[in-house]
């Protein structure tokens, strides 16, 4: 089904708070909104709220707080409604075992009460866009783990739902089978649906994700004053400021000579300067006061070293 | 077929070794409860006439469908629901279109349809008491109509429970409980307030249906009470008509109750967290 064929609809959660039946709160007051053709990235170590979110959102826990909007439709704790507009790849799968990949295909066809004809085009459609055919025959339990998790975004396809909400997608994928999801997820992104994805694994969220926020305990956390969301150019630029690694001889007299801007870590200095020009001018002056550089490169600030420090080195991502 | 979740079940289900198993012993004991029914009628010494025989062999056979229909029916169905949560494929089944409703009445149809499948095999035994002249097919059927009856109700109880608790082995024990409580506690306790009541009142006829509080509130909804009035010539003469309707009132009003219950339950703890 063509883009133009799909109503796109943007997420918005707002204020919601989910509290669990022992009294302890997994999410305080969250909000997001997503756009269509964008894929947001969820990050925060286990037990941040992350999966709670994405439940909440897919209507599956009513928020003690707050609501859910897919377009103009509430689907706050209504998951029939809910599944009108959005598909949830939970994490675990929980696919069914003894089954066929056709049937497990076909029963979600059934689910979204397609006609055969439309159930026929739209499997047709799924296999192929993610290679499913030569194990259409095969019992679900028999795929490797990689194919399962293909088999389950084919609900996606098949449910055409506009707005995307993926658990772990990579959890267990080797690192061809991680490329390949992004692709895939970048291909429904560029077919206007709106993704809201978690991982632990950060690099290749990176590589996915248009934006991204940091989770702890159920609350955002700020990366850089009071911005909680941040892009992948704001993450790349490091916000305000570039960063350098440079190594040279007597470290910490250069790291004080270069005053503010330089800190010393692990015997190198991070230097963070607005352009490359003033860092250059800053390597000239250790240059003339007698230090001798032996390494230089341009810093990239990468989301693990964000998200362990917004969260702190004792909690890992 | 229009339900997903009947037509998703039934296909997992007929793959399951364990159908063929259930189905094998099932075939084994109905032609052990035969081969005794024989045995009985020989030693009786009503072996030379065919209809007692056949008399003999359709009351023994019919309910002992019963009792094996109430007794596999939950087994069946009383992790259908609880599984899917321990399995963790019950968010995904939660986020289609599919209403809680539809998704019970699938799991139930599907235990049911195992219940019917179980009913079917059982037909040439129940078959002979009609061959050999002793009993009406319109009966025997009508025998066959009450167990079906009685195994849906057992096995509504089983998927209501299923529904309710998170775990299969709690949903197991409970539903044995409940038919337990149902089938064995209730008449026993039915027994002594009967018998209080003698102690109590003399002059009271010693029969079942002259206590209308007892017999309705402890016998006459068991899912033996129906199949007896209707087979038993003795016991059809004794009970009020309105006995078999009352019986079916109450497996309807139970069937709905835990229905209710696997509905309520799938609602409030779709992901197993409220």
């Amino acid at each position: 089904m063509s883009t133009a064929d799909r109503s796109l609809l943007d997420l918005s959660i707002h204020g919601v708070t989910i509290r669990y039946a022992n009294g302890s709160t997994a999410v305080h007051e969250l909000s997001l909104d997503l756009v269509p053709g964008e894929v947001f990235g969820l990050v925060g170590p286990n037990g941040a709220g992350k999966s709670s979110l994405l439940n909440c959102a897919a209507g599956l826990i009513a928020p003690r707080t707050g609501s859910i909007t897919a377009g103009h439709h509430v689907i706050t704790g209504q998951p029939q409604k809910a599944a009108r507009h959005l598909v949830l790849m939970p994490d675990p799968l929980g696919v069914y075992l003894d089954i066929t990949a056709l049937e497990y295909m076909q029963f979600f066809a059934k689910a979204y009460d397609l006609t055969s004809d439309a159930a026929r085009t739209r499997i047709a459609h799924a296999s192929e866009r993610l290679g499913l055919g030569p194990w259409l025959d095969h019992e679900v339990e028999a795929l490797s783990s990689g194919w399962q998790r293909r088999l389950a975004l084919s609900r996606v396809l098949i449910a055409d739902a506009p707005i995307v909400l993926l658990d772990e997608p990579a959890a267990g994928l080797d690192v061809s089978g991680r490329r390949e999801l992004l692709k895939i997820v970048r291909g429904f992104a560029a077919e206007g649906r709106s993704v809201l994805v978690t991982s632990h694994i950060l690099p290749e969220l990176e590589e996915l994700a248009d934006r991204f926020g940091i989770i702890q305990k159920g609350r955002w956390k700020p990366v850089h004053g009071d911005q909680v969301f941040f892009t992948r150019a704001e993450l790349r630029s490091g916000f305000t400021q570039n960063h350098w690694w440079l190594e040279c001889s007597d470290p910490s007299a250069a790291c004080q000579l270069l005053g503010a801007n330089a800190t010393l870590e692990a015997g190198r200095i991070r230097l963070a300067v607005v352009d490359r020009e003033v860092a250059a001018a800053a390597v000239g002056q250790l240059v003339q006061a007698g230090h001798k550089i032996y390494h230089f490169e341009a810093a990239r600030r990468s989301l693990d070293d964000l998200a362990l420090r917004a969260l702190g080195e004792e909690t890992t991502p | 077929m229009k339900n997903p979740v009947l037509w998703l079940e039934l296909r997992i289900r007929i793959r399951e070794r364990k159908l063929w198993i259930v189905t094998c012993l099932y075939l084994l004991c109905l032609f052990g409860i035969s081969c005794i029914a024989l045995l009985m009628a020989s030693t009786q010494g009503t072996n030379a006439n065919p209809a007692e025989t056949g008399l003999t062999i359709f009351g023994v056979g019919v309910f002992s469908l019963l009792g094996l229909l109430v007794v596999l029916g939950p087994l069946a169905s009383a992790g259908s629901i609880a599984q899917e949560r321990e399995q963790r494929t019950l968010p995904a089944l939660m986020n289609t279109p599919l209403s809680p409703s539809s998704i019970v009445l699938g799991k139930l149809l599907a235990s049911w349809a195992f219940v019917l499948w179980l009913a079917t095999l059982s037909l040439p035994f129940l078959g002979m008491g009609v061959i050999w002249g002793a009993i009406a097919p319109g009966k025997m059927l009508g025998g066959m109509a009450l167990a079906v009856a009685a195994g849906l109700v057992s096995s509504a109880i089983a998927v209501g429970l299923s529904g309710y608790f998170r775990r299969s082995l709690t949903s197991y024990l409970a539903t044995g409980a409940v038919m337990f409580l149902w089938l064995v506690v209730w008449p026993i306790f039915g027994l002594l307030m009967m018998e209080l009541f003698r102690w109590h009142t003399s002059g009271v006829p010693d029969n079942f249906a002259h206590h209308p509080l007892i017999f309705y509130g402890f016998f006459a909804h068991h899912p033996v009470a129906p199949l007896f009035f209707l087979v038993v010539p003795e016991a059809s003469k004794e009970v009020p008509p309105e006995a078999i309707p009352f019986a079916l009132g109450v497996w309807i009003l139970l069937a709905v109750v835990f229905f209710n219950i696997a509905r309520r339950g799938l609602r409030r703890q779709s992901m197993g967290k409220s």
